[in-house]
Formats: C-alpha cells, structure tokens, sequence
C-alpha cells in the first residue's frame, strides 16, 4: 500500500529561554507520520510531549529544526500563514475540551469554520451538523457546555476538531479529564475516525491508550527514545 | 458572514456581564457626553465666525485702564474720537453701542434695544437689509433727518410686517424717525438689536464731555499687517493718556482681539482649562476602560488562546475584541451624545434666563450641537474605543497559546503587565490630583466669591435695568426734578405702599468718574484716579437697607443751593483714609477741569457688587441726586409684602407722567443680581460635575487597576510568606507601592496649583482657597490609594500561602 508522509520534522529542538537559565524543551527531534497513521506520543512529565504537539500544531515555533507539513515546509510561516495551516489542516483536541463557555455547542463547532472566508453560512450549517453527526452529538447542538457531561463537551470538542477536515488530528491528553467510561468512549470514538481514514498523532501518559495506537513514539528529556510500529497504517 | 457571528458572540458576553457593559458604556458617556459639550461650547466662544463675509479680518478694539486690567470692549467717546483721527491703515474703522430706546404708537409705548452705529459700519460687514438700504455717511451727520432700521422681529411685531414699511415715520425716543430699512433676523450682526440707528458722536473738546461709551471694531485690510493698525491705535491712546495724566492711567493700553471673542476672550482661559479637563477625563476614561478591557481579556486568555488554535489569525482575535468593546463604546457614544445634548440645554436655561432678565434678546454665541459635533463625538468614541481597546487586544493576542492551553499560561501574556499598571496607575493618580485640585481651586474660589453678602435687601424690589434717557425736553434741572416727583407720585398712587427711588446705575453696578481726593496737604494728584460713583435719591439707601455707619444720610436739602456732598461706603473710607474720620474729607470730581469738591457727610454698608467686579475692593460712593440732576436714571421699587406683579402698573405710572420715558425692562432686583452673578456662578456646577467625574474615574479606575495588581502579584505573596515573610511584610510590600502612588499624586497637584494662575485673570483669587483643597485632594487620594490597596492585599494576605502559590 502506497504511504503518503504527512508530518516530517527534521532535527527539531525547542529551548525556552529566561534571563537565567536555558531550559532544552525538545532535542533534534527527528520524525515523520504518514496519512492515516495512529500515533501515541508517551512519556513521564516534563519530556517534552506536549511541546512537541504543540510545535507540530504550530502553537509554538521550535527554536531549530524543520518542519514539513503535507509536503510544505511550516516552520518559516508568517503567523498569519500558520493561522490559515491551524484552521484548515490541523484539528485539536484538548485534555481540557476547551469548550466556549458562552457558545452553544453548534457555535463551538463552528467557531473554526468562522475564520474562513470561503464558506456560506448554509455550507457551514452543513459541515457543522455532519461534524456533531460523527460524534454522535447532533441532538446536543444546542446545549451549553455548562449542560453537558465531560464526555459529551469531549466529543463536542472532537466534533470542532474535525469540521474543518483537517489532514490531522493533534489530540493532548483527550481523556486526561474524563473517567473511564467515558475515556473508553472517547478513545473508540478516535478509533472510529481513524478507521475511518483520519491521521490521530496522541499526547498521552496512559500506556493502556498508547498502546491502542498503530505507533507509539517515547520521549524522554526532549529525545526521541523510541518509536514502534504495532498495526500496519489504515 | 463570520462577522454576524462575532457580533453576535459579543452581544451575548455583554448581556452576561451587563453591570461591566453599563459601568463602562457609563464611562464612555461621561467621557464623551463631556468632550463633545465642551467642545461646543469652545466653538461657541472661541472659533465661531461672525456671520459676515471676512469676518476674520475684524477685530474689537479693547482698553484696558492700566497694565494690570482686563482690557474691556467699550470705550469712552473721546478716546474714540482719537482713534478715528489717528487710524490710517485699517479698511474700516466703525463702532456701536447699545441704547435703550422707546418706540411710540398711538398709546402704547414699547422698549426696544436699540443699536447706535457709525453709519458705514453695517455696509462694511456686507449683510444686506431685506428691505430699503443701511445708513450711509450722511445718515451720521450732525442735521441730518432722523432715520431707523428696524430688526426684523420689530418689524414684524409692531409694524405687522408692512412691505411698504420703507420711507414710513416711526415714533422713537418722542421723535419721527424715517424707517429706512429692515434687517434680516438671522444673522444676527454683533448683537440681537431690535432697532438700528445712526451713531452721531459730536466732535469733543475734552474726555470729560464724553457722555457715552462704544464699542469700536476694525477691519484690517486685505494683507496688511495687524501690527500697523496697532501701531496706530496705540499711538492714539498713549497721546490722549499724555494729554489728561490726570484722568487716564499712562499705563492704559489698546488691545485688538478677534471681533467673534469680542465679549468671550477673557473667559478663554477658564474655557480652554474645561477643554484640558475634558481631554484628561477622556484620557482617564481611556485608561479605566483599557484597564478593564484588558481585566476581561485576561480572564478569557484561555479562551482566546483556544481560538488561535483553532485557526483565529491575530488580526482576527484583535477583531473580535475591537467588536465586543464597539457595542460598549457604541452604546456610551449615544448615551455621552444625549449627556452633551442635556449640557447644551442646560446652557441655554442659562442664556434664556439671563436673555429675560436683561431683555437681552438671542445670544450670538449659544452653543450648539452641529453637525460637526457629531462627528466629533464619534471621533472621541473612536479615540476612546482604539486607545482602550487595541493595547488589551494586541497583548492578548501575543499570548504563548500552547502555554495557556496546557494550563501554564498564567502569567505568560502579562508579561510586563505589572510595570503597565504601574504606569497607567501613575499616569491616572497624577492626572486626577491635577483636574481635582483645578476643580476645587475654582469651584472653592467662585462660591467664595458668589457667595458674598449682598449687603442690602433686594426682596420686594423692582428694578429698570437699562436707563431712562432725558431728551431734550428736561434740558432744565428743575423739569427734571420736577419729572422724578411726578414719576414718585404717580408709582405710589398706581401701586399703592411703593416706595420708588432713583440712580443712575444698578446698585452692583457703579459707573467710575475720575476723582481726585483731598489730603491733608490739600488737593493731590491721585494719578488717574477714577471712583465707582452712583447717584441717588435720598430715600435709596433706606430702601435698600444699606446701613448708616457714621455721619447721616442724604435727605432733601441736599440741593443744587446747598454744600456739595457725598457718602462713602465702609470699603472706600477704609481703602483711602484708613485710621482716619472720613467724616468732612473732600473729594473732587473731574478733578483736572476744577470739577465740584464734594464733602463726605456720611458712611455706609458696602455694598460688594457682582462677582468680579474690577472696582470691588475700591467701595462706593454716592453723590444726591438733587445735587448732580443726571440726564438718565433708573427706578427702584420697593412694592409691598403680597402685593401682585407690579410691572404693568409701573409701566402705566411713566406713561401717564410722560408716554416717552417709559422704565425700561422692569425686573427683580434679586433676579437681576442673581444673572449679574451667573456667568462666574455657573461655573460652580460646571466644576463640580467635572471633579466628581474625575473622583469617580479615578475610584473606579484606580480600585480596578490596583486590585489587578495586587491580584497578579497573589502568587508572589504566596512565595513569599512560604519563604517566611510575615503578614505584614507582605501586607507592607502594597503599601509601599501606594505610597509611591501617593507621591504621584502630590506631584499631579503641584503641577495643577502651578497651573491655577493661567485662570487668574477670569478668576483673580483662584488661589484664594489653594491650601484645604490640596489638603482635601490629598486626603480624597490617600483615601482611594489606601482603600484600593488594602482591600485586595488583605485578600491575598489572608489565604494560606498554599493557595496562594495555585491562586489563577
């Protein structure tokens, strides 16, 4: 079967700087993820997870290195190029759903989709419904998060990650808030997407969810220390 | 499309926060609601044209009586008779007074304000009459036939509007007078006079035979400098100050002002210190709200972090908060209209009352809200919305949004937030002690000054405020005595208890005569001295209820046959013979021109006239009216306790003594004091409105700024107390920096009070009262310094230190 890399990062390091002190966030970290991959990100607090989905996001610059997204390199973007890359290519779920309080959960889904410029408001409808419709949320579109379970804000939030369509979806975490029933349920709502052809890369700690991936990659002080293939790529 | 939905996100974070949308819409209005009327008024009185083609080639021609006076529109024939010689250079040189005048028809008689002018001085402006011609040179001849314009409201009140009107016979002042034109109503040149006549000023030998006052006015010509016109001007009154040392100060001087501030220039220095005021507030209120913005941002730094992951560029975060601050500045940017509109409203009440008392007729400079101030209160809506709103937003928007997503953001997007509020709190301390301490220096000097005693009893009294001229018929003394009896007799019998007393000015409002006073050397040069000076008839000072202190009243045998002799009020005795019986001291009228000595007979109250007055602290002096027979006079009546509105009844005794002296524009004395007074009273609520806005500004703002940097620093208090620090030192650490506060604050005083004596020369003691209105501001600041601080530090300092080290 054909592979198509999706994310490559070349010799990426990430120093966060004070007047004092140099701190080694990420060191010449070196990987690439094809379509479709399920990889689990893993490793003891303060290795450098987060950063790395962070960076791979683009919510932060790495300090060196190169990074290639879909082909296209990333790292020199203007902010508001990395902006348009956020919104169209990149889908985010949070550990902490990071649901607008003060937006219904239709309006949260469609947050993303208002920082486009090409679409109606009857095409956001439509991507906005089909989102709630993966996740199983459609008859909680009107609700506020202040009304729904973790687990539902959670998917809620998957949905928003997934309206745009984007190539990846950067999970930090998902079930890191939730109880087991309802991380089960989200970490096979991930599988389903997966299956169904989405590219998952997931910050997690727990081994039980890392192992579920087709790739687990380990970090340890900033460096990757390994990375195993355990399912063939969907 | 996605701006709908911005839009509508922003409305509902408003509505969900109504008490933060209201408090700071409130701001807005304030802010606004008060730029945008003192930027009317500011036209009104300082930039608003005359409404002639050229206007701003006119200037007035002001005096002032020495170097250290206010330079006054009006001046005394002579001098003008001077200044017509001597200018050369001008296009034209013209002027006008304000006369009293009578209009006769059949059986009723009418007051009108009548505008004397130099014949040629309406054609110069260029506004033409809608009917017949203005005067031309030989209008203004000595002989020459009687002619009028009327004012347009005249024509068509008391004329019905005759379109044949021109060439008809009017009866003024008991004589035919030719109508020769009529003006439009609108504009209104110099003044809302209501008839027009020729100004014809005799040629004078010498500055005593000045009779009357006017108000000169030049136009420059077309590229030629100022300077020579007042060259030339100044070379006028610096020959006629040489030639009469005796009447005219050596230091008196010309002054050329803007004809459109004509009567406004020297309130300019009050009007501009409002303009500051107002642009301090705007500026206080642009940083309260930026304070709050930033607050309301910050709690959403989540949030927006989440937004730019989700794709929002920054400019798009930045949109989205210039959005929800827009509806909050939109919504004060209509409240603060409706305010300005309210303030308008408020100034005309002003005006209108003042116009009825003094029959003054329309104002030429009543602000107004143009068009202009519309755009100018969406210009400091949009002032108040980009400073507030683009500092909060593009800090917010530079956030690390993958820190704050991971939930270690705090403190990440504030970067060097603490030192910004230091400075904002710096900035707004120093800039609210120095609009309090304006505010108090001028609300505290003008109540002191307007709320002087009257110094007589004014209840129950009717006064003429505008003169009775004789004409030529009581050429004779004794007609004229004869005249004020008969006028006495017939009040008495048409208003039965009343009681009429006759002057020669309100009792406020002293005409000045130069006067030299007897030493005991004998008569000496005083140096150009002149004396407020009101003649009156014997009965005033009982109506009045102005006491006697030494010596006796004038009664009636203070006649022409008899010893001329005057009473000085308590002010004047003090001022020129202190420690001495003033009792027999002589003083000199026209002292240079051996006018008549007059002897002190007796000393009365003083009476401390309008605020402001130039002459106040000089006293008063009266001379009897039996003895100086003036050629005009106005009426005092006292009508008794009950007694109904007396006006008509007092109207109807003039007229049947004689239709053509009729008493003009019959008004309460109390009211007409009270308007005497209200130009420098208004200033009183004005000022006040101003320093309760700052005080609660700089409440507000200063609580929400000191709070929020106590709150930042929570986390350190923790640190700080796990490492050993006492509650105290902790507690200090706030202190301290209120204290540094604190000397902002004294330092903004001291530059205000160092500004105070800008407003000297309309409100001379501004500084009467410096010293408890700092001490009041100081206190009001060390109040709200302390109280911001201590309240939010006892907080942080009560929470045990492990929850302060997790406080968000």
């Amino acid at each position: 079967m054909a592979t198509e890399q999706l994310i490559h990062l070349q010799g990426i390091k990430k120093i966060f700087s004070t007047a004092e002190m140099e701190t080694s966030a990420l060191d010449n970290v070196d990987l690439a993820i094809e379509r479709g991959e399920y990889v689990s990100i893993s490793g003891p607090s303060g290795c450098g997870k987060s950063t790395l989905l962070s960076v791979m996001g683009l919510l932060n610059s790495s300090t060196e290195g190169q990074y290639f997204l879909n082909g296209v390199e990333v790292t020199g973007l203007s902010p508001a190029e990395q902006a348009r890359v956020r919104n169209q290519e990149i889908g985010f779920i949070f550990q902490a759903f990071n649901l607008i309080a003060d937006m219904s959960a239709f309006e949260n889904v469609e947050l993303p989709l208002t920082y486009r410029n090409d679409l109606t408001r009857s095409q956001r409808r439509e991507l906005v419904l089909e989102a709630l419709g993966q996740v199983n949320m459609t008859e909680r579109q009107k609700h506020f998060p202040s009304q729904m379970s973790g687990g539902q804000q959670q998917r809620i939030a998957i949905a928003r990650a997934l309206v745009g369509k984007p190539n990846v979806l950067l999970a930090d975490e998902p079930t890191g808030n939730l109880d087991s029933k309802n991380a089960q349920l989200i970490m096979e709502l991930l599988e389903a997407l997966h299956e169904q052809g989405s590219t998952i890369v997931m910050v997690t700690h727990d081994p039980r969810f890392a192992g579920r991936a087709g790739r687990q990659v380990s970090l340890f002080d900033g460096k990757v220390v390994d990375d195993r293939r355990l399912h063939a790529v969907a | 499309m996605s701006l709908w939905f911005d839009l509508k996100y922003a409305w509902r974070l408003l509505r969900k926060s109504w008490g933060y949308s209201l408090m700071c819409a409130s701001v807005v209005a304030l802010s606004v609601g008060l730029a945008v009327w003192t930027n009317a008024l500011v036209y009104s009185q300082a930039f608003k044209p005359l409404p002639f083609p050229d206007s701003d080639r006119w200037y007035s021609v002001q005096l002032a009586p020495d170097a250290s006076s206010r330079a006054r529109p009006s001046v005394d024939a002579y001098t003008w008779q001077e200044l017509l010689k001597h200018s050369r250079s001008a296009d034209h040189l013209g002027a006008f007074a304000t006369v009293p005048m009578v209009l006769s028809e059949g059986e009723a008689t009418t007051s009108l304000r009548g505008g004397a002018i130099t014949p040629r001085l309406l054609a110069a402006t260029r506004v033409a009459p809608i009917l017949g011609r203005t005067f031309d040179e030989s209008d203004g001849q000595p002989g020459a036939a009687a002619v009028a314009i009327l004012g347009f409201d005249t024509w068509k009140n008391y004329f019905a509007g005759d379109p044949h009107i021109i060439g008809k016979t009017a009866r003024i002042d008991a004589a035919p007078v030719q109508v020769i034109g009529v003006m439009p109503r609108d504009p209104l040149v110099f003044d809302d006079f209501e008839v027009w006549v020729p100004l014809q000023v005799p040629p004078l030998a010498r500055p005593q035979d000045s009779t009357m006052t006017v108000i000169p006015l030049v136009m420059v010509r077309d590229g030629h400098s100022l300077e020579a016109v007042l060259g030339e001007l100044k070379g006028a009154v610096a020959h006629v100050n040489g030639d009469y040392p005796r009447l005219f100060n050596s230091t008196r001087r010309v002054a050329l002002y803007p004809a459109a501030r004509m009567f406004s220039h020297n309130i300019l220095p009050v009007i501009t210190m409002m303009s500051l005021m107002a642009t301090a507030i705007l500026l206080l209120g642009c940083m309260n709200i930026s304070m709050v913005f930033l607050a309301r941002l910050m709690e959403r730094s989540r949030e927006l972090a989440l937004r730019t992951a989700l794709g929002a560029s920054r400019q798009r975060l930045m949109r989205q908060s210039l959005l929800e601050t827009a509806l909050v500045v939109l919504a004060g940017l209509v409240a603060g209209y409706g305010l300005a509109f309210l303030g308008i409203e408020w100034t005309h009440g002003i005006d209108s009352f003042i116009s009825r008392v003094l029959a003054g007729g329309r104002s030429t400079n009543l602000p107004v809200l143009r068009p202009a101030d519309l755009v100018a209160a969406v210009v400091f809506a949009v002032a108040v919305w980009l400073l507030s709103t683009l500092v909060p937003a593009w800090r917010i928007s530079r956030q690390d949004p993958g820190a704050v997503l991971a939930g270690s953001g705090k403190g990440a997007a504030v970067r060097g937030s603490s030192r910004s509020v230091g400075v904002l709190v710096g900035l707004q301390v120093g800039l609210s002690s120095l609009v309090l301490v304006a505010c108090g220096n001028v609300v505290l000097a003008v109540q002191k000054e307007t709320s002087k005693p009257a110094g007589l009893e004014s209840a129950g009294v009717m006064v003429s405020t505008y003169p009775t001229v004789f004409d030529a018929r009581f050429s004779e003394p004794a007609r004229r005595l004869r005249y004020w009896e008969d006028l006495g007799a017939a009040i008495a019998t048409k208003v039965p208890g009343a009681e009429a007393a006759f002057v020669t000015a309100a009792p406020t409002r002293p005409a000045r005569v130069p006067a030299t006073i007897e030493t005991r050397q004998g008569g000496e040069n005083q140096g150009a001295l002149t004396l407020p000076l009101t003649v009156v008839s014997e009965n005033y000072f009982d109506l009045l209820s102005i006491r006697l202190r030494s010596g006796r009243l004038f009664d009636s045998t203070d006649n022409s046959a008899s010893l001329p002799v005057a009473i000085v009020d308590e002010k004047m005795a003090a001022r020129y013979w202190p420690g001495e019986d003033v009792l027999g001291k002589r003083v000199q009228l026209n002292g240079a021109e051996n006018g008549t000595w007059l002897t002190i007979v007796g000393v009365v109250s003083s009476v401390p006239g309008a605020a402001y007055r130039p002459d106040a602290d000089i006293g008063s002096m009266y001379q009897p009216l039996r003895q100086a027979i003036p050629d005009a006079f106005q009426v005092l009546v006292r009508v008794p306790d009950g007694a109904a509105d007396p006006r008509d009844a007092l109207r109807a005794a003039a007229f049947s003594v004689d239709r053509d002296l009729p008493l003009h524009n019959l008004q309460l004395l109390g009211e007409y004091m009270e308007v005497l007074e209200l130009s420098s009273a208004a200033m009183i609520p004005v000022f006040t409105v101003i320093a309760l806005i700052t005080a609660l500004l700089a409440a507000s703002g200063l609580f929400g700024l000191i709070s929020r940097s106590v709150a930042q620093r929570t986390q350190e208090v923790g640190i700080r107390r796990a490492l050993g620090a006492t509650t105290w030192r902790a507690t200090s650490m706030f202190l301290r920096q209120g204290a540094i506060y604190l000397s902002v604050a004294v330092a903004g005083l001291a530059l205000g009070i160092a500004a105070m004596p800008v407003l000297s020369r309309a409100i001379p003691n501004v500084l009467d009262r410096v010293v408890p209105v700092a001490v009041g501001v100081v206190l009001l600041m060390t109040f709200v310094i302390s109280t911001a601080s201590y309240l939010p530090t006892r907080r942080a300092v009560a929470l045990e230190p492990g929850d302060a080290l997790r406080y968000d």
